[in-house]
């Protein structure tokens, strides 16, 4: 209890150093609560997130990571009996207030899951289907942008022959990358990643990883990673979460550097040593 | 364990898995039996009737003679009545009870208690309900409509749960990329969900058509069973289920006839299905270009 009283102390300290430039940050969090029916997951997290940066989180299994994730782009309304307090700010609008254009919102926002998650159509159905979604009829401009996310996340090669066959007949990790193609193509500022290597194979996630150092400088990310050393090697941010009473709370935050080489609280030195 | 302890524990693992084979195949062979002697005593008893006559002409001598067109019309009209209402009300149910009502409140759980009470009640209690509400009440009277919609009521509840266990069947996962993707639930409902669901929903179709084409109790009492050609939906007329039954139960010398009419409802019930697989396979590859 005493060592979670101090992360109180360490957070406030960064947000104090943090709140007068808020132009630099993408996201502006503060005192989210989340719960699913009488259970609280989340308990008052304060965060701030970077603009065209990596900002990773981390922290045991349960800690509320996901569903801090998901509380971004308000995919917790799939969930009926889930409820959200507190502010999610991207730019000046709240993602949880009620003149909010959803839709604007989540294309603002995309989102790469766990695994992947295509649809059961072919390649260029599946990038296709949310261009035409938003509007894009011209059959010429969703050919180009097709064809551009594609050598975007270099897979244009591998499937240029095949683009009408079945999506799910590419391996795992030529499927994840088409997944970010297919959130790249609604032109978003932010992408979530949720553990997006944990099914993927070691070339496959070294990959992803390049693509993620290649897209931060244009794009705000924020990853979900159990892995400490993936997280060391594409992090610019870390926020570590903890699982307290079962509630998932936020202990520290901060640069890279500062969260592995000098972590201030001793949850954080223990859990990011845990890896090393 | 000694050696002949072993042998032993292994011969009374073979001798299980023997009586397991023997039992599965059994089973197997009894019901492709069971099927063919069906299929083959109508099709022997069958196809001699079988002829273009047959097929375009009026019934003559109360079915003895004559052909079958009225009958084949009178059907079409039917079973077409009874999906164009029961599927789209089926499939919007279905929609209604997986995707936008909790699964443990209290509407949905009465609903879905109905759908079983509905899919359990005999064909006959529809027939009598379709007399008095279609015939009676609405003054439909006997009529192809009040066949076809009585039909709708007593096939929705299998059009409503297969179309629920194929939407039940597309993962989560769909429900949340096209969210992320910013699309409105509606869009992924029509261009993602349905379209995924689409094997679940022509299951439904199938069931429908089946139970339609096979029902003569409930249609006794709602379409009549003139055996001439119909003007009409609000005229009276005899489903081809009927037109076996009636041949085979109550015209003397009409068996040859009643075989005749069996094997066009098989053949009319294979030909409908394989189109019913075709059209769901064009529409799940058409999501493919």
């Amino acid at each position: 209890m005493e060592l979670l009283d101090r992360r109180e102390n360490v957070c406030e300290m960064h947000a104090e150093s943090v709140f007068n430039d808020s132009s630099r940050f993408m996201f502006c969090i503060d005192k989210l609560c989340l719960c699913y029916g009488n259970n609280m997951i989340i308990e008052n997290v304060s965060l701030n997130i970077p603009k065209n940066s990596v900002t990773s989180i981390i922290g045991p299994s349960g800690c509320g990571k996901t569903s801090f994730l998901c509380c971004l782009n308000r995919l917790t309304d799939l969930n009926e009996s889930c409820c959200v307090t507190g502010e999610v700010k991207v730019g000046d609008e709240n993602v949880y207030s009620s003149s909010v254009n959803l839709t604007e919102v989540r294309r603002k926002i995309g989102m790469l899951f766990q695994k992947p998650n295509l649809f059961p159509f072919s390649i260029w159905r599946n990038l296709e289907l949310p261009l035409k979604h938003h509007g894009v009829r011209d059959k010429e401009v969703i050919r180009l942008k097709i064809q551009n996310v594609l050598q975007n996340v270099g897979l244009w090669e591998e499937v240029e022959s095949r683009l009408h066959t079945p999506a799910l007949s590419l391996s795992g990790g030529q499927q994840q990358r088409l997944c970010l193609a297919r959130t790249l193509i609604l032109e978003p500022e932010v992408i979530l990643m949720d553990e997006p290597c944990s099914a993927l194979d070691p070339m496959s996630t070294k990959k992803i990883e390049e693509l993620i150092m290649e897209l931060k400088g244009n794009y705000t990310i924020v990853i979900v990673t159990h892995n400490i050393a993936q997280a060391k090697r594409i992090s610019d941010h870390v926020a570590f979460f903890w699982n307290h009473e079962g509630k998932g709370v936020l202990v520290e935050q901060g640069t890279a550097d500062k969260i592995f080489n000098y972590p201030k609280h001793e949850l954080t030195a223990a859990y990011v040593n845990s890896g090393a | 364990m000694s050696e002949q302890a072993v042998r032993l524990e292994r011969g009374s693992h073979y001798d299980l898995d023997n009586l397991a084979t023997f039992i599965a195949w059994s089973g197997f062979i009894v019901v492709v039996l069971i099927f063919v002697w069906i299929l083959g005593e109508i099709l022997v008893n069958g196809i001699s009737v079988i002829s273009w006559e047959f097929l375009t002409e009026s019934p003559g001598n109360a079915g003895r003679s004559g052909g079958i067109l009225p009958i084949l019309v009178s059907t079409g009209v039917i079973v077409f009545i009874c999906l164009a209402f029961a599927l789209p009300m089926g499939v919007a149910t279905a929609v209604y009870l997986n995707e936008y009502t909790l699964k443990d409140s209290r509407f949905a759980k009465f609903i879905n208690i109905s759908i079983d009470v509905l899919a359990a009640i005999p064909s006959i209690i529809y027939g009598l309900f379709g007399f008095v509400f279609f015939n009676n009440v609405l003054g439909f009277g006997f009529s192809l409509l009040s066949g076809g919609l009585t039909l709708a009521c007593m096939v929705l509840p299998f059009v409503i749960r297969a179309s629920i266990d194929g939407l039940k069947a597309v993962p989560d996962a769909y429900r949340e990329s096209s969210t992320a993707l910013a699309m409105s639930k509606s869009a992924s409902l029509f261009y993602v969900i349905i379209p995924s669901a689409m094997p679940g929903i022509i299951a439904g179709f199938l069931l429908g058509i089946g139970r339609a084409l096979a029902e003569t109790a409930a249609l006794l009492f709602t379409s009549g069973y003139v055996d001439r050609m119909p003007s009409g939906v609000m005229d009276s007329g005899r489903a081809l289920s009927i037109h076996v039954y009636d041949l085979a139960m109550n015209v003397s010398g009409g068996d040859a006839n009643a075989y005749g009419s069996a094997f066009v409802l098989i053949v009319v019930l294979l030909v409908v299905n394989s189109m019913a697989i075709y059209i769901g396979n064009k529409i799940q590859r058409r999501q493919l270009r």
